[in-house]
């Protein structure tokens, strides 16, 4: 956010960044402009969140013995899935038209989290169980 | 029974073994190492650390381990108590202290707790900063002041009103259109920090009609306190029940934000940042595009 000079970020998980205060996830600066745009919006809560597109995010995780070399699973992955784009700088995204799945692994446990997005919850749903699929049968072939 | 030691901080259960979790004698080594860790870079003068806690049963005791730890270290220690985490990141920088710990082990269950770690500008410490912390732990590396130079300890209670004040003086903050709707608010703090932070900044905003839901900060969690809907069906239908415009839900210690709408259906978590930064960027858009 500093490199770039953000004006707003934070995170996924209902933690927001307002710079102009400090840098840190901050719920009671949260509030306060939250407020402040429904009033101005001048209609119910509901009425604004129906302003914004809905979305699909379903949460899970792959869990592996301790002794996968997880590296080794996304190299795999990113080569099965090569012909979408890829970003990597934090974990593995892929992006699959309209859609996409985020892998990360943890800093403390043998698991890999997974996320994906899609207009409808069918799709994320059978996203997340072929990454699954993908990933247990890259760690069994180690 | 388990003991989290990462960059970001230690987090673990409470009693058990030593080094099988967070333990008083875990406690101690780790605010030890911290606490070298902040000295080093002082060479010889004289350091404070800003602490804060949220509202979690095993807090008090955690604290006063925290606190003797750091004055023989010879840290003098800003106490401000019961305290949300960005609270505390706003002191570290207003103090112009070393650093800061925050003990909360946030959106936890009730048995964890965690000694969160910021460094002299009140932001979490770095990679390279927390592994030397945990080498100076793992090394049992520590260094304690000698008798004419054990820190001071002191109390300090007014950073929330000092966050409060900050907050309505954004230039964002439409106080004015707040008033103006005269917003019936349901407040849910899972029985933490939030109970004593949210409902005062509700009022600085102009919200007079405040619905409190666990907001007695005891530490016994009415519910699963990670803010994810599956936790919240009582207080949806709390909401339509008073009549409430809407809902906050925070997490323990404050940093996460979930809303629910005036009809019981979640904002949904992801959507608390979508909604802000749509209001922020109407304002901020076009001197910042790159």
């Amino acid at each position: 956010m500093k490199a770039v000079n953000a004006v707003i970020g934070g995170e996924g998980n209902g933690g927001i960044i307002y710079p102009a205060l400090h840098y840190g996830r901050d719920a009671m600066v949260g509030i306060a402009l939250f407020l402040s745009h429904l009033a101005q919006f001048g209609k119910s809560c509901s009425a604004l969140r129906l302003r914004y597109p809905s979305y699909c995010l379903i949460k899970n995780k792959a869990e592996l013995p301790p002794e996968v070399d997880i590296e080794a699973v996304f190299e795999r992955l990113k080569q099965k899935y090569k012909n979408y784009p890829q970003n990597t700088i934090d974990g593995l995204r892929l992006d699959f038209d309209r859609d996409w799945v985020h892998l990360r692994r943890s800093n403390t446990e043998p698991i890999v989290r997974i996320y994906a997005e899609s207009s409808t919850q069918v799709t994320a749903t059978a996203m997340i169980r072929q990454i699954q699929k993908d990933i247990k049968e890259y760690a069994a072939m180690q | 029974m388990s003991v989290i030691a990462s960059i970001s901080g230690i987090r673990g259960t409470i009693g058990g073994k030593v080094g099988d979790a967070l333990t008083p004698i875990d406690v101690v080594k780790y605010a030890a190492a911290y606490g070298t860790y902040v000295s080093r870079q002082l060479s010889g003068k004289r350091g404070k650390i800003v602490l804060g806690r949220d509202a979690r049963i095993s807090v008090d005791m955690v604290r006063r381990l925290v606190i003797g730890t750091l004055q023989g270290i010879g840290l003098d220690v800003i106490d401000l108590d019961l305290a949300t985490t960005p609270t505390v990141e706003m002191a570290v920088a207003a103090e112009k202290a070393q650093g800061g710990i925050i003990l909360s082990a946030s959106h936890n269950p009730k048995n964890w707790n965690a000694l969160k770690l910021l460094n002299e500008q009140g932001e979490f410490i770095n990679d390279e900063q927390g592994r030397e912390v945990l080498q100076i732990a793992n090394n049992g590396d520590f260094h304690f002041a000698d008798i004419n130079n054990i820190g001071n300890y002191s109390s300090n209670s007014s950073y929330l009103q000092y966050h409060i004040q900050k907050i309505i003086a954004l230039d964002l903050v439409d106080l004015n259109a707040i008033k103006k709707r005269g917003f019936r608010v349901l407040v849910d703090a899972v029985n933490s920090v939030g109970g004593i932070a949210i409902p005062p900044l509700l009022r600085a905003l102009g919200v007079e009609d405040i619905i409190e839901v666990n907001c007695i900060p005891d530490g016994n969690f009415q519910h699963n306190p990670e803010p994810l809907p599956e936790n919240l069906n009582a207080i949806a239908n709390e909401v339509r029940r008073n009549n409430a415009d809407l809902a906050f839900v925070v997490d323990p210690d404050v940093d996460r934000l979930a809303i629910i709408c005036e009809d019981g259906t979640m904002f949904g978590e992801e959507y608390s940042l979508v909604a802000i930064a749509d209001y922020v960027l109407k304002y901020k858009k076009r001197r910042y595009r790159i």
